[in-house]
């Protein structure tokens, strides 16, 4: 950004001032806005930031009996422990694959649907759709994991349904072949609904002159998707895989934990539910937090990385 | 009785003049005696709590905070009742004369969770009670945060100090390394009420096919077969995923499975899922899988699940617990169900033997009360928690006001208006008695007349004294550095023999790699973690 670009955003001409005195000025000028905003930086820097001194526990031998300051330093100790963990491999690998293949499968998923039910031209019907779709995202994970624990018992549901399809009859979540296509899925299956809503909102926005237009130089309904509505939510779309890419390494971890069991550890044991294991039913809060702070580096490069991306591409960026 | 209470206030008077003269010592070198210059300021009340106690109710304006670091088990209130409010809270205050904050975990934390908290901050409550002690004492005493009793145990609790130190098991139980009384166990009056779990059979279908309750591997095998042709859908079933499956069979090879670790018959600490008898067991196990005598769900099967297969008659044959079967039993006779179920032993070598290993506990289980150095009046707290070991207060504990028992042979026994209450046995426990789970107390065994016949019968059957010496004791104790380097192994050892032996059973993985899996066991890092173990087990059986 260059300098004219920051001092403009702040509503400021010359260039000549200090920090203190522009903002001495903005103040002047905007002193109700600084209120209304006041609120959410006091609670972003008891809740957010002020937190964030813990993590020097992931370079500290810490007991809870002692205090965090008292604790001794040890380095990098816990991240080598880590790097030489039997496990390590495998639970990135898995995090990997849950929270990627969920993006890669599920994330045109709500795109396709908004655009089909934007097609819709009877609203009645439309709004049953709508509402149908919304209901599943508001099942708590517990519940939807005891669902689907049933539904995939030697006798459930989804089972009856794989055997009449030619499967062989077994509870399939405890085999491990079967356990990321439930849990892609049943993910899929309990946020389409709910994450079109953005998409729907963003396709209202479109100024229907550019379809009437469009109608008058003979454009078809295909051609009226692919050259309007599709780059009229480009913004929206692009926004969304930026957030989502921050998600890759972020598996679901309640409903990894309950529905993974010692058959299906080999693909569903993730970061989040080791570090569970390792650190909160351990008591290992140092290891646990060393292997949380390298979980989440990993997930601010992906976001800044598809902001990069996103920013090259299209001119569309988070920050 | 009075004779011994004369002589024990005169012993205890003794030890008062005797520690009176080191304790300033033994206070100096823990900086953990924060109390003590105010107990000694006042002098007067200090008497009145020791040597001149007047007992029971104390009469006192002062209040003792008492957090409970557990939402269920410990000290039951119903639900969403707080403790606070709970009739037999309120009563215990007005039988000792002193005012009890109650504190309870936030609603949805869990124990280890809220005790960390509670730990890392510095408002301490005056006691606190709650699950995994022993592993924690010795580090909270020399951290300044817990007080060692010794000093002043005999004089301001003299009931619980003359119960523990009257057996010597007992007293190796609630002492740490150093010999240090750490706090006020949950005991046990006979460790028969320790044992709660075992199989049980359909009594029904085994008169119908003339046969035995199983005893031998030989007989389950007979006896899970025959259920199969019966036309039983799930002759063998869970919801204990791997140990429910196995640890009724685990001792026909020679070793037990009720907990990962236990003593061998060479005084060695064992891993359960490192014995050579597990190959067998699992050999066996898997034929009966393959067979289709193991509900294919026993990985996932809740409670709930089971309970539903249960009452269907679709199961044959489990694990589970004296209370849980006793609730299947009285919802099968309300539904005039011709199902009744009996309780069998754990498989030995040849019919009639005693069994060798069995689900049981050592006295002190881990559940203990700290006092904490913030306590400002640690003679109160003594006394607050030494009720529950006299004898009017272990009845309180055990079952409440006298509305609630007659007494029959010298023993108290719940009246019938207790026991048919339409609130229900449950509830009714919780809301009168401190029994509904544990408490600082001793576990009278005549509450044990009070199960249901059933339920009797059944402990009796699972129980076997000879069996308990190899139950590893439940207040060995690890230090810090100790338990941090095996703490990491013992998790991967763990988790690597859970996914094998599941494994083995469903035939993911052949059993030709027994060996590989016990060898991947010692590079995992077992032998260090037996050691360890075995270094504390020793600590333990020397003090």
């Amino acid at each position: 950004m260059t300098k004219e670009k920051v001092f403009c955003s702040i509503g400021v001409r010359k260039t000549s001032l200090t920090f203190g005195q522009r903002l001495k000025k903005d103040w002047k000028r905007n002193k109700y806005k600084y209120l209304i905003i006041l609120p959410v930086l006091v609670f972003l820097a008891i809740f957010a930031y002020k937190p964030m001194y813990g993590i020097v526990i992931a370079f500290k031998d810490y007991r809870p009996s002692i205090s965090i300051a008292e604790s001794k330093w040890v380095g990098l100790k816990y991240f080598k422990q880590f790097f030489n963990d039997q496990y390590c491999f495998r639970i990135l690998r898995n995090t990997f694959f849950l929270g990627g293949g969920s993006l890669l499968f599920g994330f045109w998923v709500p795109i396709v649907f908004a655009l089909l039910l934007n097609e819709i031209r009877n609203t009645h019907f439309k709004k049953i759709v709508q509402t149908t779709t919304y209901l599943p995202h508001f099942i708590s994970i517990v519940v939807l994991c005891s669902m689907l624990k049933l539904f995939c018992a030697n006798e459930g549901l989804i089972t009856e349904l794989a055997v009449a399809l030619g499967a062989k009859r077994e509870p399939l979540l405890q085999n491990p072949k079967y356990f990321r296509p439930i849990y892609y899925i049943s993910g899929i299956w309990q946020s389409f609904g709910w994450d079109s809503i953005i998409y729907l909102a963003a396709l209202t926005s479109i100024d229907s002159a550019l379809y009437e237009a469009a109608d008058i130089d003979g454009a078809g309904r295909w051609a009226k998707m692919w050259h309007i509505t599709l780059p009229g939510i480009k913004t929206q779309i692009v926004l969304l895989l930026i957030l989502a890419m921050g998600g890759i390494l972020g598996a679901n971890f309640e409903k990894v934990l309950n529905l993974y069991n010692d058959l299906t550890m080999e693909v569903a044991d993730v970061i989040s539910t080791y570090t569970y294991r390792i650190g909160l039913q351990n008591g290992s809060y140092s290891y646990g937090t060393a292997i949380g702070l390298f979980n989440t580096l990993v997930n601010v490069t992906f976001v800044m990385a598809a902001n990069a991306i996103g920013k090259k591409v299209g001119d569309v960026g988070l920050f | 009785m009075k004779k011994r209470m004369l002589s024990l206030a005169l012993a205890a008077l003794m030890c008062v003049s005797v520690f009176a003269g080191c304790s300033s010592g033994a206070a100096s070198s823990s900086p953990a005696s924060s109390a003590q210059p105010d107990s000694a300021s006042s002098e007067a009340a200090k008497d009145e709590l020791g040597a001149d106690f007047a007992g029971y109710p104390i009469k006192t304006d002062e209040t003792i905070s008492l957090y409970i670091l557990d939402s269920n088990s410990c000290y039951s209130a119903p639900d969403g009742v707080d403790r606070q409010d709970n009739e037999w809270e309120k009563g215990l205050t007005e039988r000792l004369g002193v005012n009890i904050e109650w504190q309870s975990i936030p609603a949805g934390s869990d124990a280890n969770q809220a005790y960390n908290l509670m730990i890392a901050g510095d408002d301490l409550p005056d006691v606190f009670y709650g699950y995994g002690m022993p592993g924690r004492a010795a580090q909270l005493i020399e951290d300044g945060k817990a007080i060692a009793l010794n000093d002043q145990l005999a004089t301001y609790a003299p009931a619980y100090y003359n119960f523990v130190t009257s057996d010597d098991s007992i007293d190796k139980a609630v002492k740490d390394d150093n010999g240090n009384y750490y706090g006020f166990a949950f005991l046990r009056e006979s460790l028969k009420l320790g044992t709660y779990a075992g199989a049980i059979v359909r009594e029904d279908l085994l008169t119908e096919l003339k046969l035995e309750a199983p005893q031998t591997i030989a007989d389950w095998d007979n006896v899970l077969h025959a259920f199969k042709n019966a036309g039983v859908k799930y002759p063998l079933s869970t919801r204990d995923k791997l140990r429910g499956i196995l640890e009724t069979f685990a001792p026909g090879y020679g070793f037990g499975l009720s907990a990962d670790y236990f003593i061998g018959d060479d005084g060695k600490v064992h891993y359960a899922y490192a014995e050579a008898g597990l190959k067998d067991l699992l050999a066996q196990v898997k034929a009966w899988y393959d067979d289709g005598l193991i509900d294919p769900d026993f990985m996932t099967n809740d409670s709930a699940a089971l309970e539903t297969k249960i009452l269907n008659g679709e199961v044959g044959a489990c694990r589970t617990t004296g209370g849980t079967v006793a609730g299947y039993v009285t919802k099968l006779q309300a539904m005039n169900s011709s199902i009744s179920w009996v309780a069998t032993v754990n498989a030995v070598e040849n019919a009639g033997d005693k069994q060798t290993f069995i689900q049981g506990e050592t006295n002190n289980i881990g559940i203990v009360a700290m006092v904490t150095t913030s306590c400002k009046n640690v003679p109160l707290a003594l006394r607050v928690m030494d009720y529950g070991y006299t004898e009017d207060g272990m009845i309180y504990y055990n079952y409440g006001s006298e509305d609630n028992y007659d007494i029959v042979d010298g023993d108290p026994i719940f009246k019938d208006s207790f026991n048919n209450d339409p609130r229900g046995v449950t509830v009714m426990m919780r809301t009168y008695t401190a029994m509904a789970g544990n408490a600082a107390t001793l576990n009278m065994l005549s509450t044990f007349k009070g199960f249901t016949e059933f339920r009797q019968a059944c402990v009796n059957t699972w129980y076997e004294e000879s069996a308990l010496k190899h139950i590893m004791p439940g207040s060995i104790t690890l230090s810090t550095e100790e338990s941090d380097s095996i703490a990491s192994e013992a998790t991967a050892i763990g988790a690597y023999a859970g996914e094998m032996v599941a494994k083995f059973i469903l035939g993911q993985e052949s059993l030709d790699n027994f060996d590989a899996y016990l060898a991947q066991l010692n590079n995992l890092g077992l032998e260090h973690v037996l050691e360890v173990r075995q270094a504390g087990y020793e600590r333990y059986l020397n003090r």
